[in-house]
């Protein structure tokens, strides 16, 4: 037989300890300690922690439990129906993960709230910018206007000067 | 036949509390109420604690009949919402506990039989002292850790219906236990 220890299986020998394998393997295992100290030494060990286990008596259950019990379940059968929907969904409340989970989700929708709004304000940009060439072609229009205005006033005043030199 | 009869008899008494029938869970209760209250004994080393987890876990049951399915063995159902409660109660004020949990009860405990007469005095400090050292070394397991070795050894679980109850792996389930009993060996080699 190969070394459980030494095999990476003390499984074996903890099964061999708590009286869990077959006769056939008992047997091997058996042999096996007499010869090998290291598996000798687990195997006293682990029996005694087995029996320091045994010696951990459970106290004898309360006489009125069962009454405490009934009472209790006569009084759930009294609960108002929403209480009683509440025990379907309690096993999810149960959960440890689920504040974990609560506040990804708080976190995730948080975030996606947040971008709606930059996607949003974003529309802003690009009427900043049209709002922006907007005002540079009236500029220009202005200017134009401004330059016309002033070639009609030259010319109004080339067209004065003959008629008072006369 | 086939699914019926592969049905274990607490699944099969379960089914008859969904059809209404109260004097199966009443089979079921009487069945189960020690072991059930043992390992949160174990589990929460306070007796009034452990009955009143108890009674929780066996209304769950009952609250749960319309909706049982029996997709798993009655007795991993049952320690899964043992061992639920039970680690709920541990994490949610274990430091205001631990010293309490360690002085609980030890008057209510039953006492060693070393044989049918009464224990002598030294008999009773001997088997205190005893008593405590495995208390005390259990209760410093972490609480998986804890849960798997007392359903393995005192309710010699299989380690497939350990993962179940656990909600991991087998292999995970072998891992803790390992670790669960190199722990104790070494803080309770001097009871070798």
């Amino acid at each position: 037989m190969i070394c459980p220890i030494e095999n990476d299986d003390v499984e074996l020998l903890l099964a061999y300890c708590s009286g869990k394998v077959t006769d056939p393997e008992s047997a091997q295992v058996k042999l096996h300690v007499v010869r090998c100290p290291e598996c000798a030494s687990f195997v006293q060990l682990q029996r005694a922690v087995w029996n320091a286990l045994d010696v951990w008596e459970p106290t004898p259950v309360t006489s009125d439990f069962d009454r405490r019990l009934y009472a209790r379940i006569a009084e759930a059968d009294r609960e108002p129906w929403y209480a009683r929907m509440f025990d379907f969904v309690r096993p999810v409340f149960d959960q440890p993960a689920l504040p974990l989970v609560a506040a990804t989700v708080i976190i995730v929708a948080g975030f996606f709230f947040d971008q709606k709004q930059v996607i949003s304000t974003t529309p802003s940009q690009p009427a900043a910018i049209r709002v922006s060439v907007t005002e540079a072609e009236q500029v220009e229009r202005t200017l134009d206007d401004i330059q016309m205005l002033h070639q009609f006033d030259s010319d109004a005043q080339e067209a004065e000067k003959p008629s008072k030199s006369m | 036949m086939g699914a019926s009869t592969a049905l274990d008899l607490d699944a099969q008494l379960m089914l008859r509390v969904k059809d209404g029938d109260g004097a199966s869970f009443g089979l079921l209760l009487e069945k189960h109420r020690s072991p059930v209250i043992h390992f949160l004994y174990r589990m929460v080393q306070n007796h009034a604690i452990s009955e009143e987890l108890a009674q929780e876990v066996f209304l769950r049951v009952y609250k749960s009949r319309n909706t049982y399915e029996p997709t798993a063995k009655f007795t991993t159902w049952l320690f899964r919402i043992a061992t639920h409660l039970a680690l709920n109660w541990l994490r949610d004020g274990k430091n205001e506990r631990k010293q309490e949990r360690l002085d609980d009860d030890l008057d209510g405990r039953p006492r060693l039989q070393v044989s049918d007469r009464k224990p002598s005095v030294e008999q009773s400090m001997v088997y205190k002292v005893k008593l405590d050292e495995v208390r005390s070394a259990v209760a410093s397991l972490p609480e998986k850790q804890r849960a798997a070795v007392l359903m393995h050894k005192y309710h010699e679980m299989e380690y497939s219906q350990i993962a179940k109850v656990l909600n991991c792996s087998e292999s995970a389930v072998k891992s803790l236990l390992f670790r669960a009993y190199e722990s104790l060996r070494s803080s309770l080699a001097h009871m070798a």
